[in-house]
């Protein structure tokens, strides 16, 4: 055996670990896990990601709906699994930040039980009032709110919606007073903020963009840093005057805990990679969301800033179970 | 229409239960019912948090509960005006029937409460559609039962892989 | 001529290019996501909508579309065939097409089953076409205190539909509005009946229950007693008869404007629209006797209402960008994926598109009926399986329903247990179809009092006061009256002088 030989083997056996990682999916289908029933965000957001990874890749990805307690049942079934490659999740940002505070017992913890991947999509929350209320910007409608306390109802998706606790904010930094009313969903609400029963709502940018091009609900301001493209003549809530106050959603993949840094780095690469093509980046932008593609530390510090400012609402809102 | 007014082959399905049959029913639904209104009751009323006591949780339910208990009684008094407790209905069913249904019942729970989930879902198919169809055709007697078994055996088998094949390939779903 | 010439331009604009290939396709996996237990149309369309991302947007609706009708119409296959609704919109169908094909009349059932169908379907696209704006605006009165009141008027109605015994009928649906009951509740989330169990605060699911107490409860009936032979159908004709519709075209008019109307109808979908024409149907029908037992006219209202109801759900999709059904939730988040933007705006940046999509309904109406003609035979062999055979496939496709939508073993264990209650109630005789409509109504009974209750501040005035609400509160009255047995033959003996 000649020096070159050996050197060859010392260098292939020093390569040997750095191929694993260059190829680390396993050979199984990855699958991407939705914590809701299939036709909502996430799932668009799954789907739109399988087909292109797939193309991507030539690797399967299968999407898989495993729906239960606010998305806790799919958490804690991830948090379970192998930290491989082969199960992928998309994970609400109510589920990486506001359940945990709300209920008393997760079952997972969001920064522990995950490896972050990124935050895919973020959707600004558009704080919209029936036509009926008088009010045209925000000051007239604290003004409004203040001398009607209790008066009001606002919708929202669900306890513990970004929409329910971005009102919560809302009321906590205001200083007004009225009723949540809970609904099934945005849509639902969204019905009875145009019929009239409620009074105004924080919801979901793509859920109430036509009702406000068609005139039947006044968009009063946009919860999200800039102003959206949709309705670029309405302010954002810091422009009226609200310092510091931002609501949203956003969906961020996560893989199990204790992922080899080379592998989750990969998985990082290819999914921004997908998430950025102009393709899906449209497709996605058409059902109300921007594509944020960030980096990994980028995810765990927008879980840890949300947290800190949400635990803070429920603290005073007095929603917390226990 | 004459072919629809033809009597039903299947009047006897719709023979009524027995007096005795209806007590029973009657006792345990009342219970129930029973038991869904002092769950109800227990149940927080949340009267602080909404300023009425009308968005109590167990209002809902605990009516339900208070209906089903009064239409168990009309049940159970309507029971006793058939006679009572001492008119047993004809014995439903023979031994063999008695015996098929603990079959089919017994076979059921084990494939989808035990294997379902813990052997792969084709393997575990597979398995209780061979299982079901020799038990059930073992009856028909010797001749042919060889044939009959492994045609159960491949009918499993084309079972177990289509149900695969269609639903994970396919419609791209998880199987158990 | 305005709208002919748009309605022209529709079909010009859809037919193209491969379009009667697509259809073809669609229709056809639609209607086997239907008939197989469990799945149901909902989850066909959001399948579809991965496996449609590459097409252009029209090829894509076209594609969802055709799921969409045909799984609801393929779920009555098995309703008739089998006793087991292949989605809950077919429930309904079970109560006389089941009994048909026991009568040797599988043939023509699925005969009236399919030209139902075609009718309601065409029904609902015609109102659709006409007059989507103003159905859509009058669906927008129905807040939460009307919603209440549909489904106790829901609720109130059902009691006709337990055919012999009332008071078991009534029974089976309390029990079926308590397990509506179950898990979280909608303004506290408290979580009712959990005992501490986190899958049961979720609530019991539709789907796992319906295919228990249908299913596992059909192939356990099926399997005692002695086999029943294979009845010929000698006597069955598989084309649809003219007659049936000339005899019963009032049927078909009031299900078609029951579907078509209950579909627009945020919150409501294609089971309500069964229930309830059939529901009407039995109630205006000369031979309610026949109802339950193999009546042509319910089978026909049934089916008739469930398909009406599938263009009555777009027609909100299209006009105000809220969804009438669950499955239109998915169509609608799948338009926007296309980047064609339903909604209020529609009308003014795209008044094409609405005509579009009338003449993509109508095209899968058509293929709808294409297969109703050529599948029958093929699927009348099912009925020559052996039930030793046929039963344990049935069952284990059962499993993959109940399990298929949100991954849960929980939900296989639902399924078990409703079946063997189901199996046990039934053997009491004690009817499965007011346990489901509880389940169904009962959801929407208790949210939308709580919510209704919350947004007035515990004040009940509104559910009386708000003008449809007091329609629909005389309605209920009236119906509940209706079904007191002395009070019904006063009214029935003045019609009968009038």
């Amino acid at each position: 055996m000649n020096r070159r030989s050996l050197l060859f083997a010392a260098a292939s056996l020093g390569v040997a670990p750095a191929v694993r990682a260059q190829s680390p999916w396993p050979t199984r289908p990855t699958t991407i896990v939705v914590p809701y029933v299939p036709g909502g965000p996430s799932d668009i957001l799954a789907r739109t990601l399988a087909q292109q990874l797939n193309a991507r890749l030539g690797q399967p990805f299968v999407v898989e709906n495993r729906t239960g307690a606010n998305g806790a049942v799919a958490a804690q079934y991830v948090a379970r699994q192998p930290a491989d490659g082969a199960t992928l999740f998309i994970a609400a940002s109510g589920i990486m930040t506001i359940n945990p505070l709300l209920l008393a017992r997760a079952g997972y913890d969001p920064i522990g039980d995950f490896t972050p991947i990124t935050v895919a999509i973020s959707a600004s929350n558009l704080m919209v009032v029936n036509p009926s209320v008088p009010a045209n910007n925000l000051q007239e409608l604290i003004a409004w709110l203040r001398a009607n306390p209790d008066k009001a109802s606002y919708g929202s998706s669900g306890i513990g919606s970004s929409e329910h606790l971005g009102m919560e904010l809302f009321k906590q930094v205001t200083g007004t007073e009225m009723t949540h009313v809970p609904y099934p969903g945005g849509g639902a609400a969204t019905t009875d903020l145009v019929g009239g029963t409620l009074q105004l709502a924080l919801l979901n940018m793509a859920t109430v963009v036509p009702q406000v091009q068609a005139g039947r609900l006044r968009a009063i301001a946009v919860g999200g840093r800039t102003r959206h493209p949709l309705l670029p003549e309405v302010p954002t809530m810091v422009e009226a005057g609200l310092p510091d106050f931002t609501s949203g959603s956003w969906h961020s993949i996560v893989a199990p805990r204790g992922m080899a840094e080379p592998l989750a780095t990969r998985i990082h690469d290819a999914v921004t990679a997908a998430l950025r093509t102009p393709d899906v980046a449209q497709r996605l932008a058409a059902t109300g969301f921007l594509v944020e593609a960030s980096s990994r530390d980028g995810l765990t510090t927008t879980i840890e800033t949300e947290t800190a400012r949400w635990r803070d609402v429920v603290r005073r809102a007095g929603l917390a179970a226990g | 229409m004459s072919d629809v007014d033809a009597a039903s082959p299947f009047d006897g399905e719709k023979a009524p239960t027995s007096p005795r049959a209806d007590l029973i029913t009657a006792a345990v639904l009342f219970a129930l019912g029973v038991a869904i209104v002092a769950q109800a009751w227990q149940m927080p009323r949340f009267i602080e948090q909404s300023g009425t006591g009308l968005t109590a949780p167990g209002i809902v339910p605990g009516f339900y509960g208070a209906v089903l208990s009064l239409l168990s009684v009309a049940l159970g008094l309507r029971a006793i005006g058939r006679g009572g407790w001492v008119v047993r209905g004809a014995a439903t069913g023979n031994a063999a029937d008695r015996r098929q249904l603990t079959t089919a019942a017994a076979l059921g729970l084990v494939y989808a409460g035990g294997m379902v989930g813990r052997v792969p879902f084709w393997l575990a198919s597979a398995l209780f559609v061979f299982a079901f169809t020799s038990a059930f055709e073992w009856d028909l007697g010797k001749q042919g039962r060889v044939r009959r078994i492994i045609e159960a055996a491949l009918i499993g088998i084309g079972t177990g892989v289509a149900v695969m094949l269609v639903f994970e390939k396919l419609f791209l779903l998880r199987l158990p | 001529m305005d709208a002919l010439n748009n309605l022209a331009g529709g079909f010009a604009h859809v037919l193209g290019g491969g379009a009667i290939f697509h259809a073809l396709w669609a229709t056809l996996i639609g209607i086997i996501i239907g008939a197989l237990p469990g799945l149901t149309a909902t989850m066909g369309v959001a399948l579809l909508t991965t496996l449609t991302f590459g097409m252009g947007p029209d090829k894509a609706m076209l594609v969802l579309i055709c799921v969409y009708v045909g799984a609801i119409y393929g779920g009555s296959r098995s309703a008739i065939l089998l006793n087991i609704p292949g989605t809950p919109a077919s429930a309904a169908s079970t109560l006389d097409g089941f009994p048909l094909a026991r009568q040797g009349l599988a043939g023509r059932a699925m005969g009236i089953s399919t030209t139902g169908s075609w009718f309601g379907t065409l029904f609902g696209t015609l109102i659709l076409a006409l007059f989507a704006p103003s159905f859509g605006e009058f669906a927008l009165q129905f807040g939460s205190y009307e919603m209440f009141w549909v489904a106790l008027f829901g609720i109130v109605i059902a009691g006709s539909l337990s055919g012999g015994d009332a008071l078991k009928g009534y029974i089976a649906g309390f029990i079926g509005l308590f397990v509506a009951t179950i898990g979280q509740e909608t303004n506290h989330a408290y979580p009712r009946f959990a005992f501490g169990n986190g899958d049961l605060a979720g609530g019991l699911g539709l789907l796992p229950v319906l295919v228990g107490v249908f299913g596992v409860a059909e192939v356990l009936s099926a399997m005692r007693g002695p086999a029943v032979k294979a009845v010929s159908s000698k006597i069955d004709s598989v084309i649809p008869r003219i007659r049936d519709v000339t005899q019963y075209w009032k049927t078909i008019l009031r299900s078609g404007a029951l579907g078509t109307f209950i579909g627009a109808m945020p919150g409501l979908g294609e089971d309500i629209a069964a229930w309830t024409s059939y529901a009407a149907a039995k109630r205006a029908s000369k031979e309610r006797e026949k109802y339950g037992k193999g009546s042509i006219e319910g089978l026909m209202a049934a089916e008739t209402g469930e398909s009406a109801c599938v263009p009555g759900a777009i027609i909100p999709v299209l006009t105000l960008a809220v969804p009438g059904s669950a499955p239109a939730a998915v169509l609608m988040a799948a338009m926007m994926i296309h980047g064609l933007n339903p909604g209020p705006m529609l009308a003014i940046t795209a008044p094409e598109f609405i005509y579009q999509i009338v003449a993509m309904l109508v095209v899968a109406d058509m293929v709808k009926m294409f297969y109703g003609l050529v599948l029958v035979r093929p699927l009348l062999w099912i009925l020559l399986i052996p039930r030793s055979r046929l039963m344990p496939i049935v069952f284990v496709l059962c499993t993959v329903g109940a399990f298929a939508i949100t991954s849960r073993l929980f939900d296989i264990w639902v399924m078990l247990g409703a079946g063997l209650l189901g199996f046990v109630l039934r053997e009491f005789r004690f009817p499965m179809a007011p346990l489901v409509l509880g389940i169904v109504l009962g959801d929407l009974l208790d949210k939308n009092l709580l919510r209704g209750l919350v947004l007035s501040g515990g004040d009940l005035t509104p559910f009386f006061t708000r003008p449809i609400s007091m329609g629909l509160c005389a309605l209920t009255l009236l119906a509940a009256a209706w079904s007191i047995p002395g009070l019904s033959g006063i009214f029935r003996r003045k019609r009968a002088v009038a």
